[in-house]
């Protein structure tokens, strides 16, 4: 019934009808302008609104800026801290890499370097195995940590306590849920310090990206937050059960036992072509 | 409130007696240095008025060749070069008989200077800013 063959390493968003359907109608129909005030505490009631993802203790990061999604929650850190002045695991986002930027093992970690992490990461679908030893060593180090959230909104059963003192920033974005063509996401801060996205939210209290925040409002309005989990969270079930693959904490994204227990394996095309 | 990190750099030219150098940021005594080319402290601001203080002392009749240049100033990872030259302003103590002697030939000893970063004489170097720092840093810039 399921064609194993279209269980692949390539990782894909789910772009399904529903989604689709809400681009063409953002493009066709007429909308509200939605201003930065008003969408901010919308989103941020979106974001951290999830039953599935429990992001404990962000209360204690009460600067709140719109982003452009994480891609400018990346740049803007990398803005302000130089490519030479933060510092990253090893099997981080390809992003980085591709840059020219090489991770490093955690008895590696410079001190009083800044970092940022992903969580979950895409390779195992899970938060990292060292995070609590990697708290262990930012502590001692005076390490600053900036946590690259994005995959979040893809996630269940995920669970972080934010209040450690060398937790800086977070980021969430909408993208992944395959709304790459308006890229719109937050970022919270413990203490807001200057860079680009502080810039840009500065001037976004007048009349500036209007469309990135009214066209984030509708979408919210339109999706739930935890929709990919909700929408295919039986069908993802369903698929492991019958191809003998491991669930993992992203709802488009499998172990398969049989090719490589720690890699993920995508099951878009499956989820999408047996909705 | 908002805790931020304050970087100075100085250059010190000096014969055989060294200057003073104390760094205050409002009434609280940060740090104190002889001859440390880098300075760096942290400080938890609230939101409203400061000032950046130097005080320079150690300037005698005896060492005429004391200078303490202050080379940059980063606060919350900005290096604020323009704004010194704009917003700080330093309160030069002229040394006797020398400001006397400068009265009485006509020059007009100014009690304040703005934008002086090099302290020859006994001085007090400020700078006032507002926290948050990355606001007074835009409201600066419009």
């Amino acid at each position: 019934m399921y064609d194993i063959n279209k269980v692949t390493p390539k990782i894909q968003t789910v772009s399904d009808k529903y989604i689709l359907s809400l681009k063409d109608k953002w493009f066709q129909d007429t909308h509200a302008h939605i201003t930065w005030k008003e969408y901010v505490p919308q989103a941020q009631e979106w974001f951290l609104g999830s039953k599935l993802v429990d992001l404990h203790g962000t209360g204690q990061f009460p600067y709140v800026d719109v982003t452009c999604g994480n891609t400018q929650f990346i740049e803007s850190f990398v803005l302000k801290y130089g490519w030479d002045g933060f510092q990253i695991l090893n099997r981080e986002y390809a992003y980085y890499g591709l840059m020219g930027k090489h991770g490093v093992e955690l008895e590696e970690l410079e001190p009083n370097k800044p970092m940022i992490i992903t969580l979950p990461d895409f390779i195992t679908g899970e938060i990292r195995w060292e995070w609590n030893e990697l708290l262990r060593i930012a502590e001692d180090r005076n390490i600053n940590l900036h946590l690259d959230f994005a995959w979040t909104i893809m996630a269940r059963d995920i669970a972080i306590d934010l209040t450690h003192p060398r937790i800086q920033s977070f980021g969430i974005s909408m993208t992944k849920l395959s709304l790459n063509w308006n890229r719109v996401g937050l970022r919270w801060s413990r203490q807001r310090t200057m860079d680009g996205i502080t810039i840009l939210n500065h001037y976004y209290k007048s009349d500036i990206n209007t469309n990135l925040f009214s066209c984030g409002s509708f979408l919210m309005n339109h999706i739930d937050r935890d929709y990919g989990w909700n929408t295919y969270g039986a069908l993802n079930k369903d698929i492991c059960e019958k191809l003998n693959l491991k669930q993992t904490k992203f709802v488009h994204c499998v172990h398969n036992p049989k090719q490589d227990n720690t890699g993920l394996h995508c099951i878009t095309p499956l989820l999408v072509k047996h909705a | 409130m908002e805790n931020i990190e304050f970087q100075l750099k100085f250059k010190y030219t000096y014969d055989d007696i060294l200057p003073d150098i104390r760094i205050y940021v409002d009434d609280d005594l940060k740090m104190v240095t002889q001859n440390e080319e880098h300075c760096k402290f942290w400080h938890e601001c609230n939101f409203s008025d400061h000032v950046l203080r130097i005080e320079r002392t150690g300037k005698t009749n005896r060492c005429p060749e004391q200078t303490v240049e202050l080379k940059q100033v980063v606060v919350d990872g900005i290096d604020i070069r323009n704004i010194l030259w704009i917003k700080s302003y330093n309160e030069n103590y002229w040394p006797e008989p020398w400001a006397t002697q400068q009265r009485e030939a006509g020059e007009d000893l100014e009690k304040y200077i703005e934008a002086e970063l090099l302290f020859g004489h006994n001085c007090t170097w400020r700078l006032p800013f507002t926290s948050p720092f990355y606001n007074y840093v835009i409201d600066w810039c419009r």
